[in-house]
């Protein structure tokens, strides 16, 4: 199996990965917050909670490059998502696109959208970008999310390179008795080998249940691994916290 | 005797009779192969060994003590089961991970826990992989390392279910030279006649859900009648 693209964690030895995985998940959660509480057109608070996420990028030696290149995938589709505004707001007519009519309120929703999605975004391929996925699932059972949460994600992380690998197999057994081109027929077998995919991941989900049972387990997904939030974990978290507020106070009040 | 088998019988609830009052028992260090065509029962016996299927008729006993609902806890300690696919038995996000469950989840502290499977990796030389997820192993390694998963808990009894599968010769005799330097006592289903011949000196022969031979494997090997009467095809 080769489905190692689906691995977006990149390691490093910096001080991010060091901190514990609780804290990573927190730190990110507080700048997508702070992000979303920002009014709309604090185009200065916007810009500075991004630099603060580049700053973290820094010292936690993600490049610049793999961040905004991971990055430019959900940005793309928040500005899909929030093009049709720049038409739909009410306002004063900015410009004419064919029978569309851009308006300044349309287009100041769509840029507070984007300079609010940006920084959280950022939070958040930083955080994929410096933490192993089974340490984030970690960070979210000590952040006392409910076990079976942790527990499905955990082992959906596992399955899926599992159902990958059914699907590859499934499609190279169509293709090697020359599985008919055209969209109809691809279509069909795309059907074909989904519902087969799916039939044998049940199949597998029933046989992985026994090894469990067969050694030991009674229905609690214990972890080897613990780093629970220490001092300087909760520290860090306070400055960034404070950071965020002050900016967020600083576009609301002023 | 460790495993002893009292006439089981075992039916799917569909009512399709998989094993036929089948019976032998198993002592402690002793190695015995079962053998038979696909379709023939093997997986499903193994399974009740574990307690993961019960039988529908007769009784197994594990250290004396009858299989059932409430002593299925303290069986599944004194019998490692190894599943014939290894992506069944490592569900876990690394193989560390995967190894130290069972002490975990029978009590173990964590650094106990982590301490015995990182020994265990070590044991079978793939102490390198443990921090690797299950996906990013090859084959062979990932059979080791499900093997890795039951011997950390060191049960008397090591059940294994077409152990070498999926490996190449070089694979296999590892895993066969392996199994041979171990004290356990080995409940081994294959179709490689060669691993049985190598590593058991009994073997148990199922047809159709019945026990129809059981005895020594060099005897049954040697005669060539009896193994294509019993669907098997002697090695060259």
């Amino acid at each position: 199996m080769g489905f190692h693209h689906l691995d977006q964690y990149a390691h490093s030895a910096g001080p991010l990965t060091r901190t514990p995985p609780a804290a990573r998940v927190l730190a990110t959660v507080l700048l997508a917050v702070g992000a979303a509480l920002l009014p709309l057109g604090a185009w200065l608070q916007m810009v500075v909670l991004g630099g603060l996420v580049l700053a973290l990028a820094r010292i936690g030696h993600v490049p610049l490059a793999t961040l905004l290149a991971r990055s430019a995938p959900p940005l793309l589709l928040l500005a899909l998502a929030s093009a049709a505004v720049l038409v739909l707001a009410p306002g004063q007519v900015i410009a004419r696109v064919g029978p569309l009519a851009v308006t300044d309120a349309g287009l100041e929703r769509v840029g507070s959208a984007l300079g609010r999605g940006t920084p959280a975004i950022l939070a958040g391929v930083l955080l994929i970008s410096t933490t192993r996925f089974p340490d984030l699932v970690e960070g979210l059972r000590e952040l006392r999310l409910p076990l079976v949460v942790t527990a499905a994600l955990g082992l959906a992380y596992r399955f899926l390179y599992l159902l990958a690998d059914e699907l590859t197999q499934l499609q190279r057994a169509a293709a090697s008795r020359n599985a008919r081109a055209g969209a109809v027929p691809r279509r069909r077998l795309l059907a074909g080998i989904t519902a087969s995919a799916l039939v044998r991941s049940l199949a597998r989900s029933e046989r992985v249940h026994r090894a469990m049972l067969a050694r030991g387990f009674t229905g609690e997904l214990l972890s080897l691994h613990r780093q629970p939030l220490d001092r300087e974990a909760w520290r860090n978290l306070g400055i960034l916290g404070v950071l965020v507020a002050l900016v967020v106070l600083s576009a609301r009040v002023g | 005797m460790l495993l002893e088998l009292r006439d089981v019988s075992f039916a799917y609830p569909g009512g399709l009779r998989v094993l036929h009052d089948v019976s032998f028992g198993l002592g402690p260090g002793e190695r015995v192969a079962l053998l038979g065509a696909n379709g023939a029962g093997k997986s499903t016996l193994l399974l009740h060994t574990n307690g993961l299927l019960l039988p529908t008729g007769g009784s197994v006993h594990v250290d004396g003590t009858v299989l059932a609902e409430e002593t299925l806890r303290a069986a599944r300690a004194r019998v490692g089961l190894v599943f014939q696919s290894a992506d069944d038995q490592l569900f876990l996000p690394t193989v560390l991970e995967d190894v130290a469950f069972a002490p975990l989840n029978a009590g173990q502290e964590r650094g106990a826990a982590e301490a015995l499977a990182r020994a265990t990796l070590a044991e079978l030389g793939i102490e390198t992989h443990a921090d690797r997820a299950a996906h990013h192993l090859s084959g062979g390694e990932r059979r080791l390392a499900a093997l890795a998963t039951v011997l950390v808990s060191r049960p008397p009894l090591l059940v294994l279910d077409e152990p070498t599968g999926d490996l190449d010769a070089r694979g296999r005799s590892r895993v066969v030279s392996l199994l041979r330097r171990r004290g356990e006592a080995i409940l081994l289903a294959t179709h490689d006649l060669h691993v049985a011949a190598a590593l058991c000196p009994r073997c148990l022969v199922l047809d159709a859900g019945r026990l129809v031979y059981d005895g020594d494997t060099s005897t049954l090997l040697a005669d060539a009648s009896l193994l294509e009467e019993l669907a098997l095809t002697c090695p060259l």
